[in-house]
């Protein structure tokens, strides 16, 4: 695999969610390069088996065992802050919630009030802002893995999504919101009589249409999915900020091994691409 | 070309004098690979391939994305479509085609070669779901040669049994009988993003055209007052980029810098001031951002659909309408704000770099849109319309509270099927395709296959016709590319207004069905892609950092591109991934591009490694004993197809020669023959490399008039037109084109010994001095046959049209109008028809619109007719060649009959060699006259020297050369582009012969008998006979026709027109002084009327009598142009009263 370590840089912080009954949530740190590998381990493996043979200026002088970790309860979630330096630290009081049918993760954690915070503008808004939201898609992530090295070997534990929790600015929103419901208010004496002539709009009769896409009067796809992510509540998680040895599942004894050649592999990788 | 045997030659163990045990020679053998290519492609491979990829690929996607037919009124009432099939049901045996009738019967008898489209439909009948297969739903037009057609593999003697022609390419449509071909059409690529520069105006805008297959809608990102917008047709206003990145979900202004920009501090000064504009706009979340542009989204609802909230349009917009092929379905929009990021960074790297701009007309930024493409096109918005009506007829029985039986929804399929038929057949015959879903109306789609020679009809069908507008001023579009090498002819275009739009694939190219996607985005990730929505927004634009783009869209990022695109290539080579999606990087834009998309054109080329052809003698020892064929080269990785755009990552070496003489070079591939960057009818010209451009292009022109053979079938043709060379001849130079596209079998043209010098003053500008006696041994003779069809109809009255026989005079001979014709009243084949003549002697019944009441058949008046006979018009008889009757698809009969004419040369006729090089027959001298060797040889044609010096047709000499030593020798020599047999070696046979080695001869006068003065250039040249013949065009008129409305003589040697004395005849005339000659021509001999014209009020009148002064006191007649009455009364009837006030003229 090419990039190894790659995509963390000091941009970018990474932890490990375990989600699981929303009873106990365990969260770890984890700065080692190993932590984000992404790609298939398996396919690096693979690759360098069969390599060794035919690249001679580039000779394997290490062989390491790959252990295979099986998720026996819960599951391992990538989340990315993009935005935040790795310098910064996760702050303590963190408040996930998520979407499960959504598949939507959202992070409440308390606001840096000590740095580039302009007390005077929340006073303008007058609003309290003590709560940053950051949120995402938890993207399913086929293929993706946590390699440790432990004990000089690298064990692998599946990941089953990653996400990237962009902060939502609710408060903006919610002043927003208040001063146009204020709006509104104001205007409703005035607005009445207009009501009158939305009544005469309604007698259209639906005629066909050959355009319609095969459905007539339903929302498109991605409004649906919105109404759908609207109806639904937020089931709370809660937070535990862990190192990861204790996160990561007890390693299994077995070395994983492979039965494949290189041409199998290749077989595997292009099995649904369509020969010539 | 998918006839077998005319390959199997090729293919042999000794072909054209080379057998088994020769020694193989891997730089000169390996353009073996060619034969190989095109016996697996064709020429017309293209058109095949993508009618191939509709019928059995595309028709399932579209049944797929149109399956469900509901109705509004019975939510429990479905109908589904489960499968689709042309020409075969499911129970029928595999290979079974199932078409209307063979081609070539379709042909003559004006039907459509069609094949039924089957559907399997599952739906619901009261309460039971029925599946009901084998419907037939309609006929779709078959491609000839494609795998729907009967013809498909078949041997050239099972080809003759059906009529056809094996050497017929196929790849056209038989619709009402005549040949329709769907040119290729060229556009600019779907879905990709294209940069663009005005400089003057400073404006720099990245567009890209979005094309689904519901709507078509274009996307800008423009620079307006050095901020960047978002344009688009369905938004009012142009939106601020920042803002519709943020409703896109890049909520923070860094991570959009990072999108944009990268590090690179010159794009974030530029872009910089864009973040001011969003902070003015107060503008600073997603859902602000989304209301932003939800406010200025043009709402266009269809009826029914509900009523958006300002933030639901929003969404929509940024989901559905913006960018529209990429659709998002749920909350995950980073796909598409990359996108639109990625428009944004190009534009800013646009405008920090002008050099950074596409190039519209570069090859590998257009795609070529084919038949299969553009029938599925108007299928599926035909089937939209199929479905649309079914269910209207559905709801219609549905909504009936009582219905007597159950209700079943097949009864009303049916009524529509012909809806599909006819769309299918009217737009295919017409050429104009209307879709409504795009609201798409294009003309001129189809063209008539032209017949006129073998190599018309193969050069239209390698014809490729580009959508920009003929009239805009700019040269680009029309201009030469580099990147067209070895894609498109570089000499076959036409001259005038569609030169350089309308372009001809090479000899070796392919053009790309689509591929599916998802297997290679996987594959992407499988060798290392990191995805973009892992991937950190920082890390996108990294140094040393490469975005992977599959068919335009940012999949991820990739470290190692060299090693992630090796690796793809081997697997490509290896057979895992499809030969024809390709991969290459762009290091200005740090990308690496995978396309997969249909419409690229591409070629194979010989894979190179470490500078050693991969190719070797053994693998070209296999093809040639059969063992191998072109596909298995490209199995075994020798071979590989590269489009326009990855031969521009490769370093492609002409020879293999080059391979071992630039060993400082890293070659990447071969090319597998360098003649191969000119196209089928280039090909015909001998020794093109030594002509001057433009004459190679004029041959490409000429060579489609030549006069030929047609086809193996053209004696069983009924054509409109079609001209037969009566003696055809293979050319003494041919080239290995000629072979491949077996023109030495339908040749066009006749090797003629030609003296280049001057004789009798009839040869000035171009004209050729013809031998008597060589056309009468059948120089230039050609048959000229024309179809004329004659339709016997049915009237609603149940009576028809008839044919009579013929009259006789008292002593029983036909009289003199009947006198081509039989019993029967049709001509007789082989009788002689002279102008006045009938050949169909078709009545016509007086009384074809009342219903006669009466009902007794005794009582019924005896059916009176009248005549109404095909006469022949034309200045020399014809003879009939064949006569055919038939009936059409609705019970009228169907008469054809084809008449013929045998033509000689004669002055005027236009002949040309293969080299540009037209002229007509100036004279025909008698061949006593005519110079003549040592020999005893006198020209065929003399050809005045003049002609050479400034057309620099040099290859026409050594055409002559070779040709003159292949006389001598026995042998046909080549004259191959960039190679073919060498004019020293030519030299050398001719000495041999005693010969000069420079091929000019001492000649003796045929009047004097003494010897000419110079030696002369003699010996033997292609003549090609072209259409453009005296007799269909000499034309004359003393008196005639004229005109209904003007009065003035007709237009047009057709209808017996007068010659127009113009403008500039008339200036001429009254500067000459000759007034009274202009008044002749203009009016005495064309539209003189006498008029009554008041001197009181100046207006016309009649009869001596003014109708404005009821008076006829000072009504004068004078003689005035008919044309010019008639302007007056047309000025008079716009209220605008013309007077006229009159002098005398003494």
């Amino acid at each position: 695999m090419a990039g190894k370590g790659l995509f963390v840089d000091e941009e970018e912080h990474d932890a490990v969610v375990v989600k699981e009954e929303p009873v106990d949530v365990v969260v770890m740190d984890v700065d080692t390069p190993e932590a984000t590998e992404t790609g298939s381990i398996d396919a690096e493996e693979a690759d360098s088996d069969t390599r060794a043979d035919d690249d001679s200026d580039d000779p394997v002088i290490n062989t390491v065992p790959v252990l295979l970790n099986q998720v026996s309860e819960g599951s391992y979630h990538i989340l990315q802050f993009p935005g935040r330096p790795k310098s910064r630290d996760l702050p303590e009081d963190i408040k996930p919630a998520v979407k499960p049918k959504s598949n939507y993760l959202q992070i409440k954690q308390p606001l840096d009030t000590s740095k580039f915070f302009n007390v005077n503008k929340q006073d303008s808004w007058g609003e309290e802002i003590g709560e940053q939201t950051v949120e995402g898609v938890l993207d399913p992530a086929k293929g993706m893995y946590v390699c440790r090295v432990v004990d000089g070997k690298v064990v692998m534990t599946p990941i089953a999504s990653s996400v990237q929790l962009r902060p939502k600015f609710e408060y903006i929103d919610a002043v927003d919101k208040a001063s146009a419901a204020a709006q509104r208010k104001e205007h409703e004496s005035a607005a009445k009589p207009q009501t009158m002539q939305i009544l005469s709009s309604v007698a259209k009769a639906p005629t066909q249409n050959l355009n319609a896409d095969g459905y007539n009067g339903a929302l498109g796809e991605a409004l649906r999915y919105i109404k759908q992510f609207d109806e639904e509540e937020w089931v709370g998680l809660s937070w535990k900020s862990e190192g990861i040895d204790e996160a990561l599942p007890k390693p299994e004894e077995e070395v994983i091994t492979t039965t494949a050649t290189k041409s199998d592999y290749i077989d595997m990788i292009t099995s649904d691409l369509a020969n010539l | 070309m998918g006839s077998d045997v005319a390959f199997q030659e090729l293919l042999q163990p000794e072909f054209r004098g080379k057998k088994l045990t020769d020694e193989i020679n891997t730089a000169q053998d390996k353009w073996n690979l060619l034969p190989a290519f095109l016996k697996v492609k064709g020429l017309v491979k293209q058109h095949l391939d993508s009618y191939n990829y509709f019928v059995d690929v595309d028709l399932k996607k579209i049944i797929k994305a149109n399956e469900l037919v509901l109705s509004d009124v019975d939510p429990d009432f479905y109908l589904k479509y489960l499968d689709i099939r042309i020409g075969h049901r499911s129970t029928s045996a595999p290979g079974t085609k199932e078409v209307i009738l063979p081609p070539h019967e379709c042909r003559l008898r004006d039907l459509t070669y069609s094949a039924p489209i089957y559907v399997d439909v599952e739906y619901t009948r009261g309460k039971k779901i029925v599946i009901n297969r084998d419907l037939e739903i309609g006929r779709m037009p078959v491609m000839l040669r494609s795998n729907k057609c009967i013809l498909d593999g078949l041997s050239e003697e099972k080809m003759a049994r059906f009529d056809e022609c094996p050497l017929d390419p196929g790849g056209y449509f038989i619709v009402n009988g005549t040949e329709k071909v769907i040119l290729v059409q060229e556009q600019l690529s779907k879905n990709r993003i294209i940069v663009e520069a005005d400089e003057k105006k400073g404006i720099v805008q990245a567009s890209v055209t979005s094309s689904t297959h519901e709507r078509k809608s274009k996307t800008y990102v423009v620079t307006k007052n050095d901020k960047i917008y978002l344009k688009h047709n369905s938004i009012a206003e142009d939106i601020p980029i920042v803002i519709i990145l943020k409703a896109a979900g890049i909520t923070s202004d860094l991570e959009i810098m990072q999108l944009v920009c990268g590090s690179n501090p010159a794009y974030q000064d530029i872009f910089m001031v864009n973040f001011e504009e969003a902070a003015k706009l107060e503008v600073f979340t997603q859902h602000q951002a989304l209301l932003y542009v939800g406010k200025r989204v043009k709402t266009m609802r269809r009826a029914g659909a509900p009523k958006l909230t300002q933030l639901q349009e929003g969404i929509e917009a940024v989901a559905t309408t913006i960018v529209a092929h990429l659709t998002v379905s749920d909350l995950q929009f980073r796909e598409k704000a990359l996108y639109i990021a990625t428009m944004a960074r190009r534009v800013v790297m646009a405008i920090d770099n002008p050099k950074m701009v596409d190039d519209r007309d570069y090859v590998g930024n257009k795609r070529l849109e084919l038949a299969g493409q553009l029938v599925s096109l108007l299928f599926e918005d035909l089937f939209k319309k199929f479905n649309s009506d079914f269910k209207l007829n559905i709801d219609k029985v549905l909504k009936r509270p009582s219905r007597a039986s159950e209700f079943d929804a097949l009864l009303s399929i049916n009524i529509h099927s012909n809806n599909i038929t006819q769309g299918l057949n009217r737009a295919i015959s017409t050429g104009n395709w209307s879709l409504k879903r795009f609201k798409m109306e294009r003309a001129g789609v189809t063209h008539v296959l032209s017949r006129l020679s073998y190599i018309s009809a193969l050069g239209m069908m390698t014809r490729i016709s580009s959508q920009f507008e003929k009239s805009r001023k700019v040269s680009g579009p029309r201009a030469l590319q580099p990147s067209q090498f070895g894609m498109l002819c570089t000499a076959d275009t036409p001259e005038g207004e569609a030169c350089g739009l309308v372009k001809n694939l090479a000899l070796m190219t392919h053009i790309t069905t689509d591929d599916e996607e998802d297997p290679i985005r996987k594959l992407c990730f499988v060798l290392g892609c990191e995805s973009i929505l892992t991937a950190d927004s920082a890390t996108m634009h990294a140094d040393g950092n490469f975005g992977v783009y599959l068919n335009g869209t940012l999949l991820g990022i990739i470290r190692y591109p060299n090693k992630f695109v090796a690796s793809f290539r081997q697997l490509r080579r290896l057979g895992k991934v499809s030969a024809f999606v390709s991969i290459f990087t762009n290091t200005h834009q740090s990308a690496v591009h995978i396309a997969t998309d249909g419409g690229r054109i591409c070629r194979p080329l010989i894979i190179v490694e470490n500078n050693k052809s991969r190719v070797n003698k053994e693998h070209l020892r296999k093809l040639l004993v059969g063992e191998w064929q072109f596909d298995d080269f490209l199995k075994h990785g020798l071979v590989e197809y590269l489009d326009v755009n990855e031969e521009n990552d490769s370093l492609i070496a002409l020879y293999e020669k080059n391979l071992s003489d630039n060993a400082g070079q890293q070659f990447t591939h071969l090319e597998i023959e360098p003649f191969t960057v000119l196209g089928a009818v280039a090909g015909l010209i001998p020794y093109p490399h030594h002509n001057q451009s433009p004459r190679n292009t004029y041959q490409c022109a000429m060579g489609k008039q030549a006069i030929g053979a047609i086809a193996y079938n053209q004696f069983r043709r009924i054509d409109t037109l079609l001209y037969f060379m009566v003696y055809p001849q293979q050319p003494m130079v041919k080239t290995k084109t000629i072979e491949l596209i077996n023109y030495d079998k339908l040749p066009a043209g006749q090797n003629a010994t030609v003296a280049v010098m001057s004789y009798s003053g009839y040869d000035i500008e171009d004209a050729l001095v013809l031998n008597k006696s060589s056309i009468d041994r059948g120089f230039g003779r050609c048959q000229v046959v024309r179809k004329n069809t004659v339709h016997l109809k049915n009237y609603p009255n149940h009576t028809k049209d008839i044919l009579s026989g013929k009259r006789v005079d008292e002593n029983g001979a036909a009289i003199f109008q009947h006198e081509a014709i039989g019993t029967d009243g049709l001509g007789e084949v082989g009788a002689k028809v002279t102008n006045g003549q009938i050949f169909v002697n078709k009545h016509v019944p007086t009384n074809t619109g009342d219903v006669v009441m009466n009902h007794n058949p005794a009582d019924q008046p005896m059916e009176s007719y009248r005549e109404t006979p095909a006469l022949y018009k034309g200045p020399e008889p014809s003879y009939v060649d064949q006569v055919m009757m038939s009936v059409t698809d609705n019970d009228q009969a169907l008469i054809k009959v084809l008449l013929r004419q045998t033509r000689r040369p004669e002055l005027g006729d236009k002949f040309s060699s293969r080299h540009g090089q037209k002229g007509v027959c100036g004279i025909i001298v008698q061949q006593e006259d005519l110079p003549f060797n040592d020999q005893g040889i006198s020209p065929d044609i003399i050809m005045n020297p003049h002609g050479f010096p400034s057309r620099m047709t040099v290859g026409k000499m050594i055409e002559l050369i070779s040709g003159k030593a292949g006389v001598l020798n026995g042998s046909l020599e080549y004259g191959t582009c960039f190679g073919g047999s060498q004019l020293e070696d030519m030299s050398k046979i001719l000495v041999e012969k005693g010969f000069n080695y420079s091929g000019k001869d001492q000649l003796y006068s045929g009047i004097t008998g003494e010897c000419l003065q110079a030696y002369i250039f003699f010996g033997p040249i292609y003549y090609q006979k072209l259409k453009h013949m005296v007799l269909d065009k000499m034309h004359a008129r003393a008196r005639g026709p004229r005109a209904v409305l003007t009065r003035q003589p007709t237009e047009g040697r057709s209808r017996d027109g007068g010659l127009r004395l113009g403008e500039m005849e008339r200036d001429c005339v009254i500067a000459y002084g000759a007034s009274q000659l202009l008044l002749e021509r203009l009016m005495i001999s064309s539209d003189a009327f006498e008029v009554d014209v008041c001197n009181t009020c100046g207006l016309m009148g009649y009869n001596s009598w003014c109708t404005t002064c009821k008076s006829s006191e000072n009504v004068v007649k004078m003689t005035i142009p008919y044309a010019a009455k008639l302007l007056f009364q047309e000025l008079i009837s716009m209220n605008i009263a013309p007077r006229l006030k009159l002098g005398d003229v003494f």
